[in-house]
């Protein structure tokens, strides 16, 4: 594990506990570096979001690791001992989740709710507390921190309450933010305004973000590494920049072609560029890799041997039939 | 020539325990025959609102809407039932619009059922008709909407929109709830069958990129008013208004080379 790693997920596998058969994360390994963002992208039942239940040790009953590592700051996280879980998260791991409203309890003031954290985690009084929530509102935007401190979740708008939720986030300065779609249910300026106090929280404290999202408008914009799943598998990790303008696993160039963007349409053609068919279920076993029935370059091979990753360049793709040629400089 | 749909003046107004809430406000709009007219705006601007004036779900308080022509404002049940057939509805959430206990070909042929249009062999035809138009295997009909993904419920929301010939229908953020892939797969569809049947649509959306790759012409809402419309490329080009600017910066455009903040440098081109 490199010294600047702070979070190392190795080969991790997850099914559901009474079905084996049905395996949700066949294998994901990816690291996050000190102060630095891994975005994870990927669409709906790839395993995104669950992967960072896992590293918050907070799985769904039902579903239980079967194999694999999570290393955090040098030792392994203690991911199924919920009392040591505790002690890390909201002190070391941060969370913002999609739904802000969800997340925050309706019947208490967001002061109290902030303060719970700071509470929870070290020494201090009740009136130092209030003291430091108000500091903290401010720095994450909040109008009239000293007012809105005794509000209730229901008087502010969702982005207010996502500001909460991320003020909750930092309040014990984490050296990991785990963002799950933070900004998926609120509108397009709202968005940048949050994500432009994401970044500017890493800038300041030096957090490391791993940033869930299927919009990679977004990845393009602050994520400085980029994970794309497909299935329950990794199927391509690079730099941004490398994957937008290099993507070399044919799901990767399919998401990217069909995600709409400007200046693309072409008169008399259709508006966007379609993977055909359909995610394969859980389930589902097929001996190969997961991407092949849908995919353009699939051989005989696709469909009998799962694909390990391997590096081309500087990017880590698991598929058999990208090659080094195809990869520019 | 006449537009298809012509709204006028439309106002909209609701009484609240907080006062009233003015939803519309003087709204005037045109889609015409076999065209796409995308309603932008963020929550809460009213395009929901206006969307069910137009449907007939929602008496506005005054203004006009002219389907062909022919005044709908003021319509009693009776009087709006021959037109309701001309404008149809896909909604956003596929997993809440469709009755969980029916069954697909159920839900498809329940407008026909409603209009009574046609024999029950006819119907059934139609049903099958429909299925396969929106690429849905004819042997799912007797399935059940949980046996399908978002993408196919959508399918299946438009084969109900498309059952009655309709020659507007109203998309209420069809794809917002879908996977890139999978909006790929609708937006093509509803591309498709425009093409084929020479529907017209207003598309309703926040995703703004979305618009330009799909829509004609575009109306950006701002708290219940039209504050800028005109040809979807030419508006992203060079917005006039304020709301359209600060909108269009705000997107995240899928390239690293455009830094946050600064979307209208990707359309300028």
């Amino acid at each position: 594990m490199a010294k600047d790693t702070l979070l190392s997920v190795e080969d991790l596998h997850l099914s559901v506990s009474h079905m084996p058969e049905a395996r949700i994360l066949r294998g994901v390994s990816f690291d996050v570096t000190r102060g630095k963002t891994l975005a994870i992208v990927g669409e709906s039942g790839c395993g995104k979001s669950v992967t960072s239940l896992a590293v918050m040790g907070l799985l769904p009953e039902g579903l239980t690791k079967t194999a694999g590592h999570i290393r955090f700051d040098g030792t392994d996280l203690p991911v199924t001992d919920n009392e040591a879980m505790r002690k890390i998260r909201g002190d070391r791991i941060g969370m913002v989740f999609q739904e802000p409203m969800a997340a925050l309890n309706p019947v208490y003031t967001i002061g109290n709710q902030v303060a719970e954290v700071i509470l929870e985690h070290e020494n201090i009084s009740r009136a130092e507390a209030r003291e430091r929530v108000i500091a903290l509102m401010r720095e994450v935007g909040l109008p009239d921190p000293d007012h809105i401190v005794d509000e209730y979740p229901h008087r502010l708008s969702g982005g207010q309450r996502q500001r909460v939720v991320i003020a909750m986030a930092l309040a014990c300065n984490p050296d990991l933010l785990i963002a799950d779609e933070p900004t998926t249910a609120l509108d397009v300026t709202v968005q940048a305004q949050i994500m432009r106090l994401l970044k500017g929280a890493q800038a300041e404290l030096g957090v490391a973000i791993v940033l869930i999202t299927h919009n990679l408008g977004l990845v393009a914009q602050v994520a400085d590494r980029v994970a794309v799943m497909y299935a329950g598998r990794k199927v391509e990790e690079a730099e941004t920049r490398r994957l937008f303008s290099a993507p070399l696993h044919p799901y990767t160039r399919g998401l990217l072609a069909a995600t709409p963007r400007p200046g693309r349409r072409q008169e008399g053609e259709l508006p966007l560029s379609e993977i055909p068919g359909m995610v394969p279920s859980i389930t589902e076993d097929l001996r190969g890799c997961r991407f092949a029935p849908r995919c353009p370059l699939a051989s005989d091979i696709c469909h009998r041997v799962i694909p390990e990753p391997r590096m081309i360049g500087a990017t880590s793709v698991a598929c058999h039939n990208t090659t080094e040629t195809e990869a520019p400089a | 020539m006449t537009a298809l749909l012509s709204i006028r003046e439309l106002h909209c107004s609701f009484d609240t325990t907080r006062g009233k809430v003015h939803a519309v406000r003087g709204v005037s709009l045109e889609v015409n025959a076999g065209e796409t007219l995308a309603l932008v705006g963020e929550s809460g601007c009213g395009k929901t609102t206006l969307a069910r004036c137009i449907l007939g779900l929602q008496r506005p308080d005054s203004g006009h809407i002219l389907l062909d022509g022919q005044e709908m404002v003021g319509l009693s049940r009776r009087a709006m039932r021959p037109f309701r057939p001309d404008v149809q509805c896909v909604f956003q959430d596929p997993f809440s619009s469709l009755n969980p206990r029916k069954r697909i070909s159920a839900l498809i042929r329940e407008p026909l059922d409603v209009h009574g249009v046609g024999t029950p062999e006819e119907r059934k035809r139609r049903v099958l008709d429909l299925m396969e138009r929106v690429g849905l295997r004819p042997d799912w009909a007797e399935r059940f909407p949980h046996e399908f993904s978002g993408g196919q419920r959508q399918r299946i929301g438009i084969a109900r929109a498309l059952a009655l010939n309709p020659r507007l229908i109203i998309c209420d953020e069809p794809v917002s709830a879908l996977d890139v892939s999978v909006q790929a797969q609708i937006v093509n569809l509803l591309y498709t069958l425009q093409r084929d049947l020479g529907l017209s649509y207003l598309f309703i959306t926040h995703d703004l990129t979305l618009v330009e790759n799909f829509a004609d012409r575009v109306a950006m809402m701002y708290q219940g008013q039209i504050v800028e419309s005109g040809p979807a490329q030419e508006v992203w080009r060079n917005p006039q208004h304020e709301f359209t600017r600060t909108l269009i910066d705000a997107i995240p455009i899928p390239d690293p080379d455009v830094p946050m903040g600064s979307g209208r440098k990707a359309f300028a081109g």
